[in-house]
């Protein structure tokens, strides 16, 4: 394979670099031209990080031919073009999930150009962002998603979900009474602490050591407003 | 009840609030309110560096609810560990003592079952992002009251 066309086909600002073990990596590639040990004339590819990843901080150079002859370099070409693969974004944030990588997830979410990005891609990376623990990432993809693709249910479904609170009604009507599960709880803390309790309206109704036990005592507590808490 | 300048209400509700350490890791004390699940009474810390409504093994039993009626899957992390879990929207109401109550729709966390002895009676925490964003509150200390109102 010519390396020179594999490197000019590839839109992607992160790959994987097979050198000297699986890196995913987010930068640019620059042209440098230059000799080789042979004086023969080369086109140097630098690989470049973005700015502020001191994880990825390494710098290879790729060489190829310039007219395009894979041949006239076999060695040099494909030494470093079996050492380099190209693989796409999904895969990487896939592998960066499944080894808790948070680091390397947002790395790559900041190296996508998401402004090309299929409907399906933001689905799926919001999908996989819930997935590593990265809220943050999946609710403004979700967000962004959900602006970009108004008409489509299931993207407009997770932005909902992940969009901003909402109040459902105001002016509904106090009840003192709420305030007296508090107070039992404030005058009887000392002697509960630790344990479960079960009231209603600053009434004592049960108490056990453990939510189960507790739950044993009262026969379907359900529905009947009861509080139903440690003693903290 | 409170106002901004120009009169416009700042809270229209305030309940009283415990102000305890949570057991067993807790050596400082915790705002912790009363609040309304789906109607079912529950306590929770009040935690402003938390995201959504994260509900507790417990309280999910009470409700009837699973992760797997979730809308989607994910993981969170809780004092350093990892817990999985779904995300749903739920009515939560805080009610007030005196003054105008108010219901709002939160992000709840609902966690996996099966994760009762990971969770070490974590308490529930209501946090701002997600979920008392749209709700302005004010404490009293003196008097450990809860003013609360939403924003327009």
């Amino acid at each position: 394979m010519d390396a020179l066309g594999l490197i000019k086909d590839l839109p992607k600002k992160t790959f994987l670099i097979n050198y000297p073990s699986p890196i995913p990596f987010s930068g640019t590639i620059e042209r440098r031209s230059g000799n080789n040990s042979l004086d023969m004339e080369i086109t140097k590819w630098e690989v470049k990080p973005i700015p502020n990843q001191r994880e990825n901080n390494i710098n290879i150079l790729l060489a190829s031919s310039t007219t395009g002859s894979a041949a006239a370099y076999s060695d040099l070409s494909q030494r470093f073009t079996t050492n380099i693969s190209f693989d796409n974004e999904m895969i990487l944030l896939e592998k960066a999930v499944n080894t808790n990588n948070i680091k390397l997830f947002n790395t790559i979410i900041n190296a996508i150009e998401w402004e090309n990005m299929p409907v399906d891609t933001y689905i799926k990376t919001i999908r996989m962002a819930l997935l590593a623990g990265n809220h943050n990432i999946a609710r403004i993809l979700a967000k962004a998603g959900g602006d970009k693709f108004p008409k489509h249910v299931e993207m407009r479904n997770l932005s909902v979900l992940l969009g901003p609170a909402r109040i459902v009604k105001t002016g509904l009507p106090a009840n003192p009474n709420e305030a007296k599960d508090i107070t039992w709880l404030k005058e009887n803390r000392d002697k509960y602490r630790g344990l479960w309790v079960a009231l209603s309206c600053g009434v004592l109704i049960a108490d056990a050591t453990s939510y189960h036990d507790l739950i044993k005592k009262l026969d379907n507590p359900r529905g009947r407003g009861l509080l139903i808490t440690p003693v903290y | 009840m409170l106002f901004l300048s120009g009169g416009i209400p700042f809270a229209s509700g305030v309940m009283e609030y415990l102000y305890n350490p949570i057991p067993p890791d807790d050596i400082t004390r915790r705002i912790l309110i009363k609040i309304l699940i789906e109607k079912e009474p529950a306590i929770a810390v009040l935690h402003t560096g938390a995201p959504y409504l994260i509900l507790t093994p417990e309280i999910t039993d009470r409700l009837n609810y699973s992760s797997d009626n979730c809308l989607e899957q994910t993981i969170i992390r809780i004092r350093g560990d990892r817990f999985s879990g779904g995300l749903n929207r739920l009515e939560v109401r805080l009610i007030a003592d005196t003054g105008e109550s108010l219901a709002f729709e939160p992000l709840v966390f609902i966690p996996d079952p099966n994760q009762d002895e990971r969770w070490n009676n974590l308490p529930l925490f209501i946090g701002i992002d997600r979920c008392l964003e749209r709700i302005r509150f004010a404490l009293d200390p003196l008097e450990t009251k809860f003013y609360f109102g939403a924003i327009p």
